[in-house]
């Protein structure tokens, strides 16, 4: 399933947000359940099948990470595999740091640290996804592999940051 | 019988086949019928000129079933027979009571074990949630048809948000009780946003905050074109205006230095006396808790605005860190929101909405009605479901979200989220698990609903078990596990064992919701048919949905001529008139059977149908953009 194709769009990493919600959007319009009320069970299944695709393709597209993974896909990566690219040391090393940073920040329920960190993280993901486009682009593709486990690796602790600030507010 | 004529969808039946759809805000407190007339949603009052009707039921001695404000006035007098706040109740168990405040009543269980989803004891045998709900249904019914005259095509029923799979569906089995046919569930704040929305022709972001009687919803929306796409959730099945009059009874309660528990009347006469010094408290800055204990006795107490915000501030505070954890989830800052948007009762109190401005820097929108807006939002959206086309303006999509992750039991009592929350429904998700030993031949299923990491913590919906997984080595057998989230935002499971094929499949409700079986039976006793007029039933139903395919098809083979060979297109009007002609018959399962082989026969037409609305969708964007 190519979910660039679901949206008449080229698989590529640079992705107009603007214009794949618009076209989302559209699809959504013609195939959801909601306009199939009164349509024979047939139609209700096929559309109940398209919406699901059309909201999984969305969902993967719109997402840096998972989009990163889904063209490897298409190119038959599984980007997922642990086996696949062992990841460099320095790189390691670097995440047991900020691991260590955002426990710390949680124990001392830190809330300014941890929107630093947040926000740090959103922009080495970033900069990640830009190199992982030229990667792709230029078809070195275990370049790529790499910087898209990478890029996993920072939206993780992106997820943290925010999970431990949701926490906090409440 | 006459048939129902079914129209292409999109298209608008002709103006005398215009079907009468409702809206339905089944609330906690209060519930509201609503419709779409002369193009405008309106709320159906009684005879006496009341649009609200009390969420009350009491099950009176002679058998008669009272509903409303004339039941409301036996809650002191015959406390344990007149039910309130059963939506508290919905798809819940015994074991769901534990420390609730609420639980005023005399519970069982089916079995009387105190398994399963609970019923309450009254004059009338043990009722579950469901049954009372359906009395509180069949009177809305009753009301709308009455004042439309005409017999109800479809209605859309609300439900909070937050609602798990178990809640959600022991809603809509209490609609099918009542005789509905549900359109769609749909939840309380989307409703609110699509009323607000289509009235104000509102575009941009939106938090709406609904704090009803007894349940607390937020959502975050984004309004763009008539496209109305939730984007996060967040809520409290167990917080509402019920708790800030629980909270100024206790206040008086404990001023008084009452000794001794009340009895199930006083505790009523308390929680109304309270409940009537809360809304007055909405514009005056002193109120009396005044209790008649009946004999020449009675309570007195003054409570003064001040003390109602000292004592409400924890439930105040309790939505307002639900308010921030949604703003996280939908990723946007409080300065981001266009508009609050208030719904339900309780948002009228001062402190809600002082919070509320506090936050987000303005004072939340007021414009319409807080009881009634959810009411109108269903109504509206039932009347496009059904197929009227609501006066002017283009069709409008909903896009909602599952409030709860839903996962699996894994080892260790741990859960594996299949679907994580605020995912657009409609939603699949395969996952595959392996097995533990060797030569294991079965797989026990667990399915949860909830955020928490332990099962313990978590909702249980449903156990099902996969049995004849072929012998195999410890980890080589492929279990797929498919999670499936329907637009009412109901589960269902299924998981096939892929090397062999071994195939279970579960609908998600056992659990707390009713089985067909039950509710079938339900409605035989209800209607209290002999079995020829259940066969008769079963007879008008099979031809009224052979009339509705045959009919739907027949249109779109006339639409879609093109899409077929001359084979095909010859080999589907055969079917269509072998259907027909067996529809002329008596014989239901027959109808029945060749409805099911006809829908199957034209899948692959459907199919094609939907590639031709996809690719005029994409296409459309392109032309419009060239205009």
């Amino acid at each position: 399933m190519n979910h660039f194709s679901t949206f008449d769009l080229p698989p590529a990493f640079k992705v107009d947000a603007t214009q794949l919600a618009s076209r989302y959007r559209d699809l959504q319009a013609a195939v959801h359940p909601d306009r199939f009320v009164n349509a024979t069970d047939a139609e209700k299944r096929v559309a109940m099948e398209r919406a699901v695709e059309v909201n999984e393709a969305f969902t993967t597209l719109k997402d840096p990470v998972r989009r990163a993974m889904h063209l490897l896909e298409l190119v038959n990566i599984d980007g997922m595999d642990e086996k696949n690219t062992a990841m460099p040391f320095d790189f390691l090393a670097e995440q047991i740091e900020w691991r260590e940073a955002l426990a710390d920040a949680k124990l001392k329920e830190d809330e300014e640290r941890l929107e630093e960190m947040s926000g740090e993280l959103t922009g080495m993901l970033g900069s990640l996804g830009h190199t992982f486009a030229a990667a792709y682009i230029g078809e070195h593709f275990a370049v790529a592999t790499t910087l898209a486990r990478k890029m996993r690796f920072v939206q993780k602790l992106i997820e943290e940051s925010e999970s431990a600030l949701a926490h906090l507010a409440q | 019988m006459a048939f129902l004529q079914i129209s292409e969808p999109g298209e608008s039946p002709e103006p005398h086949t215009r079907r009468l759809a409702v809206g339905i805000d089944l609330g906690t407190t209060n519930s509201i019928v609503a419709t779409i007339r002369n193009a405008v949603p309106e709320c159906l009052p009684d005879s006496q000129g009341h649009t609200m009707l009390p969420s009350a039921v009491q099950y009176a001695e002679g058998g008669d079933v009272i509903v409303g404000e004339e039941a409301l006035k036996h809650r002191g007098d015959d406390a344990l027979n007149t039910i309130t706040s059963v939506k508290r109740f919905m798809g819940r168990s015994v074991a769901d009571l534990r420390g609730d405040t609420e639980a005023r009543y005399n519970f069982t269980t089916p079995n009387g074990d105190g398994k399963g989803s609970l019923k309450i004891v009254t004059r009338h045998g043990a009722m579950s949630p469901i049954e009372v709900s359906a009395d509180i249904l069949k009177t809305l019914k009753a009301r709308a048809e009455e004042s439309l005259g005409g017999e109800l095509y479809g209605a859309v029923i609300t439900v909070p948000a937050y609602f798990d799979d178990a809640q959600r569906q022991a809603t809509k089995d209490a609609a099918k009780l009542a005789g509905l046919n549900v359109l769609r569930l749909l939840n309380e704040p989307t409703a609110a946003a699509v009323a607000y929305g289509l009235d104000q022709h509102a575009e941009g972001t939106f938090l709406i905050y609904d704090l009803g009687g007894g349940t607390f919803d937020v959502s975050i929306l984004r309004l763009s074109r008539g496209v109305f796409e939730v984007l996060a959730t967040m809520g409290d099945t167990n917080l509402g205006g019920d708790d800030f009059d629980a909270a100024l009874a206790k206040h008086a309660f404990d001023t008084w230095a009452l000794t001794r528990a009340l009895s199930p009347a006083g505790q009523a006469n308390l929680l109304a006396a309270s409940r009537a010094a809360k809304e007055a408290l909405t514009n005056a800055d002193v109120a009396t808790i005044r209790v008649d204990w009946g004999c020449g006795f009675d309570s007195k107490v003054d409570v003064t605005r001040e003390k109602f915000v000292e004592l409400t501030q924890p439930f105040v505070d309790r939505t307002m860190s639900a308010v921030k954890r949604t703003l996280r989830d939908a990723k946007l800052k409080a300065d981001e929101i266009n508009g609050v948007v208030l719904v339900g009762g309780a948002t009228r109190t001062p402190s809600v909405r002082a919070a509320l401005e506090a936050h987000f820097g303005k004072p939340p929108l007021a414009t319409m009605n807080p009881d009634e807006v959810v009411a109108l939002g269903a109504a509206i959206q039932a009347d496009q479901l059904a197929g009227n086309k609501s006066g002017e303006g283009e069709s409008h999509l909903l896009l909602d979200v599952i409030p709860l992750s839903l996962g699996l039991e894994t080892m260790g009592g741990l859960v594996e989220k299949i679907i994580p929350r605020n995912s657009t429904i409609p939603v699949a998700k395969a996952q595959e698990f392996t097995t533990f030993k060797d030569g294991q031949t079965a797989m026990a299923l667990h399915v949860v609903q909830g955020e928490r990491e332990l099962v313990s913590d978590c909702r249980s919906l449903a156990r099902f078990e996969l049995r004849g997984i072929p012998p195999m080595v410890a980890g080589s057998a492929r279990i797929r596990v498919t999670f499936q989230v329907d637009a009412d935002g109901l589960l269902s499971v299924s998981a096939t064992e892929t090397t062999s094929n071994v195939r279970a499949e579960v609908t998600v409700k056992p659990s707390y919701g009713l089985g067909d079986g039950e509710i079938a039976s339900m409605l035989q006793s209800a209607f209290a048919s002999a079995n020829t007029d259940m066969q008769a039933r079963a007879l008008a139903e099979a031809r009224v949905d052979a009339s509705a395919l045959v009919t739907a098809l027949s249109n779109a083979l006339v639409v879609d001529r093109a899409l077929l060979t001359d084979t095909e297109h010859a080999a589907l009007n055969s079917q269509i008139a072998h259907l027909k002609s067996l529809a002329e018959g008596s014989d239901h399962r027959a109808i029945v059977r060749a409805s099911e082989a006809l829908n199957q026969a034209s899948t692959e037409f459907a199919g094609r149908r939907m590639d031709r609305a996809v690719r005029e969708a994409l296409t459309g964007r392109d032309i419009e953009k060239i205009v």
